[in-house]
């Protein structure tokens, strides 16, 4: 029998029900015992997720994984179907959960993002008419906002200040992730990076919020003395520092006191600068990588991240 | 007028520095949260200088690889082509529009539409805003008038524009070198700018710089006939690139002046870029024009704090760096020496830029003050006396040569 016989043959045959007696492929590496999922939704529907997130004091990551592991949750298709699905919410679930979850979307002949996404529009409607709650979206926080309460609240130095636009763009990344803010971080040269984030410090700056002390009228000497050291001489170039002003701290508590979100916002926030805010930036990278991967697809240095993240601690 | 060209002047736009602040659209849109934050913290008008020359030529908006200078210009292209069928003009935007005569009434309205609600559009995020953030002018869209055609598509789009915002508009008249030689020309186009609608004119002479028009008095005998045709129509008369030079004319009939924080005069050509080195490289603000670091130590240096005063400069900066017991020229004069490809070159540092940029700022507001309190040529007159009197200065020459050509 020829070669071109053999094509012939295999070509003949009908496959289409042999998948079922396939067996399983090996994992070509193991896998982790968690797994993120990330799911794309109406940003409506986040806002609704999170506001009964805050009546119930219950992070809305939580009540999400809830709601996916919940198989009483008859799928909902709701309103949003012709919304546009331009918020993301990223929820860790047991490796062996998410399995189940894609088995029960295979047995439903839908994908299993479609299945997530109904059972949470259906945990939604059901919470909400359990805490009598009106589905008004709330406004989601802006990155200026964040910026203030991130640079408001202390770090596990005990400083308020931020040193280095890298360091800033991945704490704020972190709490976008942890928020979904949907702010727009993309995967970029060096991991995950938002240009509108050196836009809004930028602004801030501008309006006397960070950085240097500004008055209301024409500047002063020391205002242009003081703006002018912000630059570097002819020593290396140390990185910038973000510090908030006494009005920057002001507008900060304003925006904290202003209602019951930005107050639990603030502590969230906090929360995770704490816990994240690596004395080492190396350390604060390797974690980010790690935990963000898809965010460092595009990244320039992962290799070295990668030695960094292997190299022993003192 | 303070022209707004990078993100960094932004934090220059201060009150009592300045008049109103000119904003470049395309940095409006790589920028808008600062923008917003600049006009609502220096309580002084603003406007928006549109650009549209920047979608002319596809050279003047792409890299020459074919992408984008930035994701900000295809945020510009989808505000001014709404509409029209056209994305990002690939080809020069004349014959990207054809001869649809609607299409640049549509860019007109979509221009003016966006100089109006641009800044209003940009989510308040603090309680910083709350200024007006209405533009105080509305610019007429323009493109450069390389020929009669572009002269025939600008009285288009000065009058469409009018009509959208319903007011009399701002009209720049951007007339480029070749065309400013030849005095049929400057009648051509004079005869196309309309006078219907307009409550300002604003010239632009691309890549004629001060130099240029010291040295060809043909091209400055056109460019006064221009100013002055233009004046005469009982139409105030503004610049949109001003140097020393443009306020020296403040008495032929150039009345408004916006200005830029780069001190090197390059006739801003239409393809200016951002990013990149500022164009300070090496050079000093001196006596009403930039000098050389080396120049400008031999002038300067030696000078102690009153004879810098009287004859230099007393700007606030400068007379704070004397109180504080420093020479201001060590500091704006301060650079270093960088790796530049094989070999090294000497460049300013960053903060001597920033010195030198609130220096430049400052001489320049006091260049406006003098040029509106006395007549060109008493200020000028002065400035070439204190030139004399500046060991090292070749500026009396060139003043000289001001004078004698504006009497």
């Amino acid at each position: 029998m020829t070669e071109s016989d053999d094509v012939k043959k295999l070509m003949d045959v009908d496959w289409s029900t042999a998948w079922e007696s396939l067996p399983e492929a090996p994992d070509l590496v193991p896998r982790g015992r968690t797994a993120q999922v990330t799911l794309r939704l109406p940003a409506s529907l986040v806002d609704r997720v999170r506001r009964i997130g805050q009546v119930r004091d219950i992070p809305y990551h939580a009540l999400v994984r809830s709601w996916l592991l919940d198989e009483d949750l008859l799928p909902m298709s709701s309103t949003g179907r012709d919304e546009r699905q331009d918020a993301q919410v990223n929820v860790k679930l047991a490796q062996e959960r998410l399995d189940d979850l894609k088995r029960q979307a295979a047995a439903r002949r839908e994908p299993y993002h479609r299945l997530a996404r109904e059972r949470i529009e259906s945990g939604v409607a059901r919470e909400e008419s359990a805490y009598g709650i009106a589905s008004k979206a709330q406004p989601t926080p802006t990155l200026q906002q964040l910026m203030v309460l991130l640079l408001h609240a202390r770090g596990p130095s005990g400083s308020d200040a931020i040193r280095g636009m890298t360091r800033l763009q991945k704490l704020l990344f972190v709490i976008d992730q942890h928020l979904d803010s949907r702010s727009g971080f993309h995967a970029h040269n060096y991991g995950p990076f938002n240009e509108s984030v050196n836009d809004a410090a930028s602004a801030l700056r501008i309006a006397g919020l960070i950085g240097d002390e500004r008055s209301a009228g024409p500047p002063s000497f020391d205002e242009m003395i003081a703006h002018v050291e912000r630059h570097s001489g002819p020593a290396e170039r140390a990185p910038e520092l973000f510090a908030l002003t006494s009005a920057g701290h002001a507008a900060a508590e304003r925006l904290r006191r202003s209602n019951r979100q930005f107050e639990q916002l603030f502590r969230q926030v906090s929360e995770l600068r704490r816990d994240w805010d690596a004395s080492d930036l190396n350390d604060l990278v390797v974690r980010v990588y790690e935990e963000y991967p898809e965010f460092a697809e595009n990244s320039l240095i992962r290799e070295d991240v990668a030695k960094w993240s292997k190299k022993p601690k003192p | 007028m303070l022209r707004v060209r990078q993100t960094e002047d932004f934090e220059y736009a201060r009150p009592g520095l300045l008049d109103e602040i000119l904003i470049n659209a395309n940095l409006l849109e790589f920028r808008p949260d600062s923008a917003v934050a600049a006009v609502s913290t220096a309580s002084v008008p603003y406007s928006i200088d549109p650009l549209l020359t920047q979608f002319q030529l596809p050279g003047w908006w792409m890299n020459a690889d074919g992408t984008l200078k930035g994701n900000h210009y295809l945020r510009l292209a989808r505000a001014y082509f709404a509409d029209t069928g056209i994305d990002l003009p690939t080809t020069p935007l004349v014959s990207a529009v054809g001869g649809r005569d609607e299409t640049w009434v549509r860019i007109a309205a979509n221009v003016v539409r966006y100089q109006r609600d641009r800044l209003l559009d940009i989510r308040p995020q603090l309680d910083f805003f709350g200024a007006e953030l209405r533009p105080v002018r509305i610019f007429a869209p323009a493109l450069v008038a390389f020929g009669p055609n572009e002269d025939r598509i600008n009285r288009l789009l000065g009058s469409a524009a009018s009509a959208a915002a319903g007011r009399p508009i701002s009209l720049p008249v951007i007339v480029p070198v070749d065309r400013l030689r030849d005095p049929v020309d400057v009648a051509a186009v004079l005869e196309g700018v309309p006078t219907e609608g307009v409550a300002e004119y604003f010239l632009w002479t691309p890549w004629v710089t001060e130099d240029l028009l010291l040295a060809d008095e043909d091209l400055f005998a056109n460019v006064l006939t221009l100013i002055d045709a233009l004046a005469n129509r009982d139409i105030q008369v503004g610049h949109l690139y001003g140097t020393y030079l443009t306020l020296a004319l403040r008495d032929v009939g150039i009345t408004t002046f916006a200005h830029h924080l780069g001190w090197i005069d390059k006739g801003q050509p239409a393809e200016v870029t951002e990013g990149g080195a500022r164009s300070c490289q090496l050079y000093v603000p001196g006596i009403r024009r930039p000098a050389r670091f080396l120049r400008a130590r031999q002038m300067g240096r030696h000078l102690g704090n009153a004879d810098y005063q009287d004859l230099f400069c007393n700007c606030t900066w400068c007379v704070g760096l004397f109180d504080a017991g420093h020479h201001p020229l060590d500091l704006m004069l301060e650079e270093q020496t960088i790796p530049w490809g094989k070999g090294s070159r000497q460049t300013p540092t960053s903060r001597a830029t920033a010195a030198n940029t609130w220096h430049f700022l400052q001489a320049r507001r006091q260049e406006v003050l003098a040029f509106s309190m006395s007549s060109s040529s008493e200020v000028i007159a002065n400035d070439i006396d204190r030139a004399a009197r500046l060991a090292g200065s070749d500026d009396r020459d060139r003043l000289t040569r001001i004078a004698s050509t504006l009497a």
